[in-house]
């Protein structure tokens, strides 16, 4: 994992949130709708007035793949798994699921995972791990 | 809306060669495609006063092949940009803003020759919300929505077997072909593994090649003397759904080939029964599953039987991707323009694996990764 993210201004906030070990997304004042991916108005009503809180870090599988080709420069230890996270707050992501080892079958979709903040070169990434039973 | 028979395609045609083609730049391959089309059509590059062209930059692209257009078009939303050309040069037409369009695709996907740079910066949304996770390709990101489409229909990865097994048909008697050795379920599933459940052979090549198509009024078809006859155009949709993967409105059925296709059969007053003949853009084995259920030819959760019960093949009731489609025909990276290309054969009766008696087609293209789609509805006849 070499691929560092950059915030732009709009997402700031967010990757701030994961530089302190919290997953904080905005939601919005007037229709109350909690959004991921960040931008600075609320993507279903418009409204620009958003309080960023900060979020369960529980979810679920909802789908994945297990990548067994390395891409030069941006993931080169293979095989690793992506996966389709449908958060507990209400939001679907795409992150890593760290710490399990790799299957070619589908036995993972559904199961409880959390977010788990990790390193990524300078930058830090919510990866999710498998949710202790 | 577009009003059936109103527009026609009087010339079609594919870059003399593809596949690999080291010594052709990506615009040498679409100047190749373009004139043929114009041959095909009867028509000079000194007719065109419409343009489009997505990806390479279409005024850089008109200088090139010499055409001075008055209507431009350079929607570049991935493969089925295209599908969207032809839309908006139908509107262009109907419209008055000129009388002869050039929608031109050249690609140096393999070879890389003269091709334009392609560049994702950590800040973009991809770069924040994608890339860091290793989800940086379409191997990593096409495919995740699919083990869960798969599961909630009680099928497997045979299943996506099943649609190359069903393609490769296809594609035995295409000269031009990319991959056309025979394989059963079990090759497919033992090929080397990319991204499981995806094995290679449930991904595309990565090929060189061009095609172009050109439109007219049908009222001044009378006055043009084309190779083949016409073909209308019935009916279009497009449609945007997503910029990450993650965010689909529901993981296991996508909803811009929902609205696009619902669109299409709109304006041509069609249904899905109506159909001879089925381009489906398959840059991955699971596109085809998704856009027959999606686009109405099966109902939910029955594209993946349909398909492994030989319906789609050689001899079926609903021939799909009868070039081989992007899977075992030829993939440039914006595959739509093949498929465009090739229910224009069917239409005309000229196709390597002519199906006997289609009258109308249907054009399914998808953009980005689950970003965009366009449908077309073509016929041999204006109705």
């Amino acid at each position: 994992m070499t691929w560092e993210p950059v915030a732009t201004p709009e997402s700031e906030p967010y990757w701030e949130g994961v530089r302190a070990g919290e997953l904080r997304l905005p939601r919005c004042r007037e229709c109350d709708r909690l959004f991921f991916y960040p931008r600075a108005f609320c993507p279903r009503c418009g409204s620009r007035d958003l309080a960023w809180e900060t979020v369960d870090r529980g979810g679920t599988i909802a789908s994945y793949v297990v990548v067994e080709r390395p891409l030069p420069g941006i993931a080169e230890e293979v095989p690793y798994i992506v996966a389709i996270v449908e958060l507990d707050a209400g939001v679907r992501v795409t992150s890593r699921l760290v710490d399990t080892k790799p299957a070619h079958d589908s036995s993972l979709l559904g199961a409880a995972v959390e977010v788990v903040f990790r390193p990524q070169g300078e930058a830090v990434l919510p990866c999710v791990a498998l949710a202790e039973a | 809306m577009i009003k059936p028979g109103d527009i026609a395609i009087v010339g079609a045609a594919e870059s003399e060669r593809i596949g690999r083609v080291p010594d052709i730049s990506a615009f040498g391959l679409a100047a190749d495609a373009a004139l043929r089309a114009l041959d095909d059509a009867g028509l000079r590059l000194s007719d065109v006063d419409g343009f489009a062209a997505a990806m390479l930059q279409p005024h850089h692209l008109c200088h090139y092949l010499g055409v001075q257009a008055r209507w431009v078009d350079g929607t570049h939303v991935g493969g089925c940009s295209y599908m969207l050309h032809v839309r908006h040069a139908a509107a262009a037409l109907a419209a008055g803003l000129c009388d002869v369009v050039l929608v031109v695709h050249g690609e140096s996907g393999r070879s890389r020759v003269g091709a334009p740079g392609w560049r994702v910066g950590p800040d973009s949304l991809v770069g924040q919300y994608e890339y860091p996770y290793g989800a940086a390709s379409p191997p990593t990101t096409f495919t995740l929505p699919v083990l869960r489409f798969l599961e909630e229909r009680g099928l497997g990865p045979e299943h996506l077997a099943q649609v190359v097994v069903a393609q490769r048909r296809w594609a035995r008697d295409n000269p031009r072909a990319e991959r056309r050795e025979q394989v059963t379920v079990e090759d497919v599933l033992a090929a080397p593994m990319v991204s499981y459940p995806f094995t290679r052979d449930m991904i595309c090549p990565l090929t060189d090649g061009g095609g172009a198509l050109v439109l007219v009024r049908a009222d001044r078809l009378a006055s043009l003397e084309p190779r083949h006859a016409p073909v209308f155009l019935l009916g279009a949709g497009e449609a945007t759904e997503t910029a990450l993967v993650s965010q689909m409105d529901d993981l296991t059925s996508f909803g811009a080939f929902r609205r696009s296709s619902a669109d299409a059969f709109r304006d041509a007053g069609l249904r899905p029964d109506d159909i001879d003949h089925v381009m489906i853009y398959d840059a991955f084995a699971h596109l085809p599953l998704y856009g027959l259920e999606d686009c109405g030819f099966v109902e939910r959760g029955a594209a993946g039987d349909f398909v492994a019960d030989g319906h789609t093949s050689p001899g079926g009731r609903l021939p799909v991707n009868t070039n081989g489609g992007g899977l075992c025909y030829t993939h440039t990276g914006m595959y739509g323009m093949f498929a465009i290309q090739e229910s224009v054969r069917q239409l005309r009766g000229t196709a390597a694996a002519q199906v006997t008696g289609v009258s109308v087609g249907f054009v399914q293209g998808v953009g980005g990764m689950f970003g965009a789609a366009g449908a077309l509805i073509l016929g041999n006849a204006a109705r």
